[in-house]
Order: C-alpha cells, then sequence, then structure tokens
C-alpha cells in the first residue's frame, strides 16, 4: 500500500470516528424516544471506526490486500489526475444545471465534454449533445412531464 | 375458485385490456431503463388516466407497467453500472463487473431469465396464497415485521467482503443516516442541521445513484475505452445466463422464497429484498471470495428476489389494504378510483380481479423478456461504444434520476456527496452494500421497534415468531465466520 493510500484510509476511518462521535454527543441532547436508536448505534459504530483507525495506522497495514475488483492497469499518480478531472466535470455541469437549467446546460457541456475531454470530433459531439438534448427534454420534459427547473441565473432576467 | 382463475385471465385477454397491459408494458420498459422514475413514482403519473377505465382494464395497464419495471432495470444495471431501479442496485456488483469482462449477454440471460422466474413465483404465491393467507396475516404484529428487518440487517456479516470491521462499521454508517429527519413517533428533529429538506430523511434513489453509478461513472471516464474490457462475448452468452439460472436451481428457488416472504411483510420492499437474497448467495456459496468479481449467483440472487417481492407486495395489499411496498402503496389509490375495497370482497365476489391481476404479471413478464431478447443484441452491442461518448448521457441519465423524484435539485447534490463516499470506499475496499442496507431498514427497524416497545413493552420478546426470527439471525449473522472456520480446518487438497 502506497503512503498516500495508507492516508487516505486513515484519513477516512478517522472521518468516520469524528462521524459517529459526533451522531452518539448529539443523540444524547434528544428527547429519550429519540435518543435510544441513535446512541445505541453510534457506539458500537465508534468502537467499530476505532478499531479500523488503530488497524488502518499500524505498519502491519501495509502488507494488507485491500484491493477493490477491476481496478487495473493506471498509475495512481495518473489514476488521480483523471478521477480528479471527471469529478470537476461532473459539478462543473451540477453548476451549470443550477444557473441555467437543464435545458440549456446538458447540450451545451455535453459538446464541451466531447471536444475537450473526450476529444471527439464536431459531428459525434454534436449527436451525442442531441441525443442528451433529446432524452431532457423529449422524455422527462414532454412524456414525463418532469418539472425542470429554468436556473437561478435566469430568474434574473 | 378455479371460475374465477379462468374468468380473471379471460378479463386480461379481452380487448381492451391487452392493448392497455400492452400500453403499460411498453410504459414499464421505459420508466424502468431510466434511473429515478421508480415504478411507485411512474403509477403515480399513470393514476388520472384510469377513472374511465374497468377494473380488469386498469390492472392490466398499471400492473403490465409496474411489473416490468424490475426487470428492465436489470439491464442499465448491467450494462452501464448505473441502476435502473433502485432495486436493482445489488445487480451491478458482479453482473457490471461481468459486463467489464465481456459478459454482459451471460449476466443479461441470468438477471432476465431470474427476474421472470422471481415474477412468477410471486404471482403463482398470489393465486395460491389470497385464498389461505388473511387469518395467518392477521396473526402478525409489528414485532414479527421487526423481525423480518432484523433478520435482514443480520446478512451484513455476509457482505463484509472479507472486511468485517470495515463492513459493520459501513452499516453502522447506513443506520445511523437512516435516522436523518423526524424520529418515528416523536417527530423531534434528527441531524437535519435546520435544513427544511433533510426532515423527510435521506432519500435511497440519489443515495443509490451516488454510491453505485457515479464510481461506476468514474471508472469509465477514466479510462477512456468501452465498458468491456475484454472481448464481448456473443449472443449465445444469453442462453449461457439462462443456464446459470437452471444450474443454481436452488439458490433460485431460495431467493423466490426471501422475495416472497419479504414482500408479504410491509415495509422492507424490494431495496431490502435484493441485498437479502445477495448476502444469501454469498453466504450459501462454496467460494465467497468469487462475488464482487463477477460471481454470477450475484446476478442471479438479487434479480429473482427483487421481481419476486415486487409481485408478492400484492399479496397483503389485496387482502388487507396493507401495501407491501411503495408501488403497492399508490395501487391503493387505484383501488379507491375503481370503487374496489381491498379485503373481503377482492377474496370473495372480485376474485376473479384479483386473479387477473396474478395473470397480468405473469403476461407481462412474458412478454417483456421476448422483446428484450429481441433487442438484445443491440444492447450488448453498447458495451463495445468507446467511453467518451457513453459519458455525457450517463451523466445525464444520473442527474436526472436524482432530480425526478422529488423534482429538487437538493437531491442531485446528495447523490453528489453519496458519489464522494461511493468512490472512495471503492477506491480503500470498504464494501458499499451494508451501508445501503443500514440505510434501507435503519427507518423499519426503528419504526416498528417503537411501535412494538409502545403496544407491549418487553412482551413482544417472548412471543414465539420473534423467538423463531431472532435464533434465525444469529445463525445468519455468524454463519460466514462458522463456514471460514471450517474451511481453515479442512484438509487441503492434495
Amino acid at each position: 500500500m502506497s503512503a498516500a493510500r495508507r492516508g487516505w484510509d486513515v484519513a477516512f476511518a478517522a472521518g468516520l470516528v469524528l462521524l459517529f462521535a459526533y451522531a452518539g454527543y448529539t443523540a444524547l441532547e434528544y428527547p429519550e424516544d429519540a435518543r435510544l436508536f441513535p446512541v445505541a448505534v453510534a457506539l458500537p459504530g465508534l468502537g467499530l471506526a476505532l478499531l479500523q483507525l488503530a488497524l488502518s495506522l499500524r505498519p502491519a497495514a501495509a502488507a494488507e490486500p485491500q484491493s477493490a475488483p477491476d481496478r487495473d492497469s493506471l498509475a495512481p499518480a495518473e489514476r488521480t489526475r483523471r478521477t480528479l478531472e471527471i469529478a470537476a466535470w461532473i459539478v462543473g455541469i451540477f453548476a451549470a444545471v443550477y444557473l441555467v437549467g437543464f435545458q440549456i446546460a446538458v447540450p451545451v457541456t455535453a459538446v464541451a465534454y466531447m471536444r475537450l475531454a473526450a476529444r471527439e470530433g464536431w459531428l459525434a459531439s454534436g449527436i451525442v449533445a442531441l441525443l442528451c438534448w433529446g432524452l431532457v427534454f423529449g422524455v422527462f420534459d414532454r412524456l414525463l412531464h418532469v418539472p425542470l427547473p429554468t436556473g437561478q441565473l435566469l430568474r434574473l432576467f | 375458485m378455479f371460475e374465477a382463475l379462468i374468468a380473471g385471465l379471460g378479463q386480461i385477454l379481452a380487448w381492451p385490456a391487452i392493448g392497455l397491459m400492452f400500453v403499460g408494458i411498453a410504459a414499464g420498459f421505459v420508466v424502468g431503463i431510466l434511473p429515478g422514475i421508480g415504478g411507485a413514482t411512474a403509477l403515480a403519473l399513470m393514476l388520472p388516466f384510469i377513472f374511465k377505465m374497468q377494473p380488469a382494464e386498469a390492472f392490466a395497464f398499471l400492473l403490465g407497467m409496474s411489473s416490468v419495471v424490475a426487470m428492465t432495470g436489470e439491464i442499465t444495471s448491467i450494462l452501464f453500472g448505473v441502476p435502473g431501479e433502485p432495486v436493482t442496485a445489488a445487480t451491478i456488483v458482479d453482473g457490471h463487473t461481468m459486463a467489464k469482462q465481456g459478459e454482459a449477454g451471460r449476466a443479461l440471460g441470468a438477471a432476465l431469465f431470474g427476474a421472470l422466474i422471481g415474477a412468477l413465483f410471486g404471482a403463482v404465491s398470489l393465486m395460491i396464497t389470497i385464498p389461505i393467507v388473511q387469518p395467518f396475516l392477521r396473526s402478525f404484529g409489528s414485532p414479527e415485521f421487526l423481525m423480518f428487518a432484523v433478520v435482514g440487517i443480520a446478512f451484513v456479516s455476509s457482505l463484509t467482503g472479507g472486511s468485517p470491521i470495515k463492513g459493520f462499521a459501513a452499516a453502522s454508517l447506513g443506520l445511523i443516516l437512516s435516522m436523518v429527519g423526524q424520529a418515528p413517533g416523536t417527530a423531534t428533529l434528527r441531524y437535519t442541521f435546520d435544513q427544511l429538506y433533510l426532515w423527510e430523511g435521506i432519500r435511497i434513489v440519489p443515495a443509490t445513484l451516488g454510491l453505485f453509478a457515479i464510481p461506476e461513472l468514474i471508472d469509465l471516464a477514466i479510462h477512456r475505452g468501452s465498458i468491456a474490457r475484454r472481448d464481448v462475448g456473443s449472443l449465445g452468452g444469453l442462453r449461457e445466463g439462462f443456464l446459470d439460472v437452471l444450474r443454481h436451481r436452488w439458490l433460485a428457488l431460495r431467493c423466490c422464497v426471501i422475495g416472497t416472504v419479504i414482500g408479504v411483510a410491509p415495509g422492507i420492499g424490494g431495496n431490502g429484498a435484493q441485498w437479502v437474497a445477495y448476502g444469501h448467495a454469498v453466504q450459501s456459496s462454496r467460494d465467497p471470495k468469487r462475488f464482487g468479481c463477477g460471481a454470477v449467483e450475484g446476478v442471479i440472487a438479487p434479480a429473482i428476489a427483487a421481481a419476486g417481492e415486487r409481485t408478492s407486495a400484492l399479496i397483503p395489499t389485496v387482502a388487507f389494504g396493507i401495501p407491501g411496498n411503495v408501488s403497492t402503496a399508490v395501487l391503493l389509490g387505484a383501488f379507491i378510483i375503481q370503487g374496489l375495497v381491498p379485503g373481503r370482497e377482492m377474496l370473495t365476489t372480485k376474485l376473479s380481479v384479483t386473479f387477473g391481476m396474478a395473470w397480468t404479471m405473469i403476461l407481462a413478464n412474458l412478454v417483456t423478456i421476448t422483446i428484450t431478447l429481441l433487442l438484445a443484441r443491440r444492447l450488448i452491442g453498447i458495451t463495445r461504444v468507446r467511453g467518451g461518448l457513453l459519458v455525457p448521457p450517463l451523466i445525464v441519465l444520473v442527474f436526472l434520476g436524482a432530480f425526478a423524484e422529488r423534482n429538487t435539485l437538493f437531491d442531485v447534490l446528495v447523490m453528489l456527496v453519496f458519489g464522494v463516499l461511493g468512490v472512495a470506499m471503492v477506491e480503500l475496499g470498504w464494501p458499499r452494500a451494508p451501508l445501503i442496507l443500514g440505510i434501507v431498514l435503519g427507518g423499519v427497524i426503528e419504526n416498528y421497534l417503537a411501535l412494538s416497545v409502545s403496544r407491549y413493552e418487553a412482551e413482544w420478546l417472548l412471543r414465539p415468531f420473534v423467538v423463531v426470527m431472532l435464533a434465525l439471525s444469529v445463525a445468519v449473522a455468524v454463519s460466514p465466520y462458522v463456514q471460514a472456520l471450517r474451511r481453515r480446518r479442512a484438509p487441503a487438497p492434495a
């Protein structure tokens, strides 16, 4: 296990410790009927998270097989870089949907992704964008009557 | 009774009921493939159309739609790793892994044939048990229903993926997340951070999409290849999948029973049934380490249980007016619109309508599997399309799926948060199944526990069924460790 991976493992377990501690502590303020179940779950959860944190911190953890299936050939640094790149795209698409709504954000970000990230040609980008827009407008808006938001930015005009 | 059985079939095969059933099947096919628009939402959307229909026509239309949703939801789960329905999320674990290994056809064949078997078993159970189920179910109260959920949560021990501490910690996290919102019976707000949105708690659709679809989507994007990383098997893979179900016929039968029993017990639903069945498949396997790496039993078990649950949930709905899951709760609205009263009337004077419902589910599933087989070659071909072309439509589907259940962008935000959690869990080797099982069953357990204690105090613990189910829960929880111990002690093969 690499040092970076071990660091993430420790951070995840530590995050769970904090979460269970917070859940248990906060539950103490609830009335008796509402307190019982959260406390009964948070305490063993805290114990398990602490145990996992201890296991993650010990040097022997480096030898433990921790692999998930199908995590393969990509170098860790490249894998992290690409993961952050697609994560940024997903967050960006959410921001676009929030600002201008699904009907505008979806085709625009689809073309942008296809051209800049997937490096596809204009024709393929246009077809995929049209397909995505068809999904939004044809299926969800027209067929299923899902009330799609117009976007915060467009509400100003 | 036999006359009612034939009359029920006659009503469904008559025009326009048969035509309306096909319209329902077409709608269900689309709904099942699209994430987020669940069977319950689709049923609610279609209710206004049944005002002018006869009862047999209305239920042919509605049940034709809802009974195929679980089956077609498997298609998106296996091919893209995006759960078409929350009840098909468990299929992703091994089904999508098989698709990546070029075995999409085999996984699809196993899931579809399994779903057909589960649905047929549920429908036949409905036909057989309806006349005798009333006195049996009347003896059940909240303690018994609580025990179904407790047995379900005990299956966490089989879903830990070789890391018991991580698995149980993930299940505890799921249980804590299930407590977000108003506490049952007290209206105390827990972990809501003064956000109105969190009053209703964390919804299963955005949580499932985030935990399962986002990691697969990211995986597809970063590899920049097609979904299938190896040569896609020929269409013969479908046949292999069918044969897999027959090879694992005893597992299939047990999962039929699991799905049907959970369907009859209100509250747990298909979300719980699929994971309980998956846990059972892991537990009963001679080589549990294959699960998560493309084990076909991991596809068969949840597909059968989810389909069986969906059909058998009609049993308490028809017999008592108690919905077994969210879809049947919406279906109760259809009963009212049609002037039908669940209970004695549906088992006596309207028995043919009840049997008509069972026939609809049988016919709808047979028609759906035929259509899917006709489309199979094209569907499997999608796994060979390069990832760059698939990522934008999949992002749109996942976003719309999270949004469409309650029409709020907060659900999309929650889905993204669960996506981060899902990616971290996959990368760090934490099992996701216990987490989702905790979210699904946490609310059910707390609700029935509160009801049991307030109604019976501690005496409910002494009820015979409760004692038996508690013993079963302990057996289920310790079984994987006993089996592991036995395997360790067994002499190594020469």
